[in-house]
């Protein structure tokens, strides 16, 4: 991304460098607008030129592109490797309240802290922590996509049922200090992390709460019966 | 979706010979939250789909003290949870038609459309059984009245016979002060009911001087538990006499097995649910 | 058979001949162009659809166009005036409240509906109404916000 941003600055600033007559290294950007260093006044938005760069002879949109490879070892037979330049972690906590006699589970709080090395866009990070949340909420305790020979059998809302905005616990979460060196701008990725422990934190509540796991997901209030029962 | 024509009546009159003429070729729609589903999934493939909704005074609701409420078929569930005498005199109600599906479904869905159709998932039919509640079906012929609970016949039928329509419903002057209803949905709270109980109790001095009890979701249509509710009628009011009348409410309910829980889960939520509806409404009744 | 619908649409009316089996979802999408109105789940559950129909909110892909004649409709596209983004609409991207963008249309719509009839709603009443919509990216969480400081928003607007 970051090299791709990158690719897109350098083609806008030698549009806008020819449009002012002035070197691309003398250029600044702000607010949308690229003007020459100590000279605000005289100065292009950054969709001028991006439109003076398409309608011209040869003109193009500008289009940057990039990419990135981490130093990575893909894994051998062992399983074993790197296969990453670097690996975000999070941690969760949840809190819940199980029903002996019906099995129901209720989140009564969640929290989640998350490294994803350097947070460049907050409002879009903590959207993805409570989103991945949600999808880690759903698989641990209300989904169950079933299959028959390879077939799924309730590709629909009704059958299939995905957390609504009801379903939700009040969440807490933070954001760890830390700076990925390989990374852009110190960021690691960011994305999936928390939909990964979640079903694990959700089960070891209600073990800790009634003394029974579930082995299965969705972990649901009828196995969660079924286990008290067996224990007696 | 499978072609169809569709016909917009402005009298019940109309509608009735529209059905007459059409016969088994015919379906009524009015808020059409169930109906269309079925015609997607091709369960019910009318040629002719007739609709309610220019019918006038279809959708009122009327309250009088000494004759109760009465709900025009049209109602659509989200008017009859706002509707003040229901909120005022009937709070069992108001609490079930809160619950059913979510506030863009129940400002289409209507009540006729939904006792008509005979689905035994959904929460109205408990909590109106539960209310001694009575429908009357109309038909060029004229008028009948059948109470709500001998009105559901099997899965998805009813005691409409052809050429007749659901018109109104009618609940009569509460008499029972004490009432409770639960809807157990352990996936997602928006999900159907796994078990939806609904029970009006009056009792005095510690006894149990009347009781009704509904549940839905259990069987092939809406229970009426009437054994259970003779367990408790008349005896004093205890924790055993709660626990023996949700016992007797499991024996009268045939859950089947689905992907909301096993008919042995449902078996064992009947008798948690039935005795923890009972002590709530024994509760509001003193 | 075709028939004739007159339905207002964002202010216009439209008059089109139509199969009764259109479903009102498709009937704005297709009939007039309007694609704003997302089609996710086709059975009702997801709300994606969401649409105002005589300024109650109805999901779109469980109605028939013919049972809209006669009626008026809001749809997204509806919501902007003279180029201005509604206040709704404006909370909304402040507060980062989609990601694909797919749920978008019919929270918009159920969030604007809820502040017309409940200009003050607490957090439980915002989860009870919008409960229908389901979104599978955001966790809901900025959704609500959005709507808390839409309704801010729009009483600091009135006063």
């Amino acid at each position: 991304m970051k090299n791709a941003a990158t690719n897109v600055k350098q083609q806008l600033f030698e549009q806008a460098a020819e449009m002012l007559e002035a070197n691309p290294q003398d250029l600044i950007s702000r607010d949308g607008k690229i003007f020459v260093k100590g000279a605000e006044g005289k100065s292009l938005t950054v969709s001028d030129v991006a439109r003076a760069r398409l309608f011209r002879h040869n003109g193009a949109p500008i289009v940057g592109s990039g990419s990135f490879d981490a130093d990575s070892v893909l894994p051998d037979a062992t399983r074993f490797g790197n296969e990453s330049g670097a690996y975000n972690y999070g941690a969760q906590a949840a809190q819940v309240q199980v029903d002996p006699e019906t099995g129901q589970v209720k989140i009564v709080q969640f929290a989640v802290a998350s490294d994803c090395g350097t947070v460049i866009y907050p409002l879009g990070a903590e959207g993805q922590v409570e989103g991945g949340l949600a999808q880690g909420i759903g698989y641990a305790l209300i989904e169950g996509l079933q299959i028959d020979e390879g077939r799924p059998i309730n590709p629909n809302f009704s059958d299939y049922r995905i957390p609504s905005m009801r379903d939700m616990p009040p969440l807490q979460h933070t954001f760890a200090d830390s700076y990925e060196p390989t990374g852009p701008f110190g960021a690691k990725g960011l994305g999936e992390l928390n939909m990964d422990p979640t079903a694990a934190v959700i089960n070891n509540a209600i073990f800790d709460a009634v003394g029974v796991r579930v082995k299965t997901l969705p972990i649901t209030p009828e196995k969660i019966l079924r286990a008290l029962k067996e224990k007696g | 979706m499978i072609r169809f024509d569709y016909q917009e009546p402005t009298t019940l009159k109309k509608a009735f010979s529209l059905l007459e003429k059409h016969g088994d070729d015919a379906r009524v729609i009015a808020g059409g939250t169930s109906l269309l589903i079925m015609m997607r999934q091709r369960l019910l493939m009318p040629k002719v789909v007739i609709s309610l909704t220019r019918i006038p005074k279809f959708d009122r609701i009327t309250y009088k003290p000494n004759d109760g409420l009465r709900i025009g078929a049209g109602a659509c569930h989200r008017d009859i949870e706002l509707s003040p005498p229901v909120k005022k005199h009937y709070p069992l109600l108001h609490e079930t038609f809160r619950k059913v599906a979510q506030p863009r479904i129940r400002n289409m869905g209507t009540i006729g459309g939904n006792l008509a159709a005979g689905d035994p998932l959904t929460d109205p039919g408990a909590s109106l059984i539960a209310l001694d509640a009575e429908v009357t079906l109309t038909s060029s012929k004229g008028q009948r009245t059948v109470r709500l609970d001998e009105f559901f016949v099997d899965y998805y039928q009813t005691a409409l016979e052809a050429g007749e329509l659901l018109t109104e419903i009618h609940v009569p002057p509460p008499e029972r002060p004490g009432w409770s209803h639960i809807k157990f949905t352990p996936r997602s709270i928006e999900d159907f009911a796994t078990v939806g109980v609904a029970i009006t109790v009056k009792t005095s001095d510690g006894t149990c001087e009347d009781i009704r009890l509904g549940l839905n979701s259990v069987a092939s249509t809406i229970v009426h538990a009437k054994k259970a509710e003779a367990v408790l009628r008349g005896k004093p009011i205890t924790e055993a006499a709660l626990r023996e009348m949700a016992e007797v409410a499991s024996t009268e309910c045939e859950p089947t097995d689905d992907n909301r829980g096993s008919a042995e889960y449902k078996l064992d939520l009947i008798k948690v649910l039935v005795r923890r509806a009972a002590e709530e409404a024994v509760q509001r009744a003193s | 058979m075709k028939q004739t619908i007159r339905v207002t649409v964002n202010g216009r009316v439209y008059q089109e001949d139509v199969e009764p089996r259109i479903l009102l979802a498709h009937f704005l999408r297709e009939n007039i162009g309007l694609t704003g109105t997302h089609i996710g789940c086709v059975v009702g559950e997801c709300g994606a659809c969401s649409v105002l129909l005589d300024s109650k909110v109805v999901k779109s892909c469980l109605h028939f166009a013919v049972q809209a004649d006669g009626r008026e409709i809001t749809t997204i596209e509806g919501l902007a005036k003279d180029g201005e983004l509604n206040p709704v609409q404006e909370a909304f991207v402040k507060n980062y409240a989609f990601q694909c963008g797919y749920c978008t249309p019919g929270m918009v719509m159920t969030s604007y509906a809820l502040l017309q009839t409940n200009p003050n709603p607490t957090e439980a009443e915002i989860r009870k109404a919008l409960a229908g919509n389901l979104c599978m990216c955001t966790g809901y969480v900025q959704i609500v916000d959005a709507v808390k400081e839409a309704a801010k928003q729009q009483s600091t607007a009135k006063v």
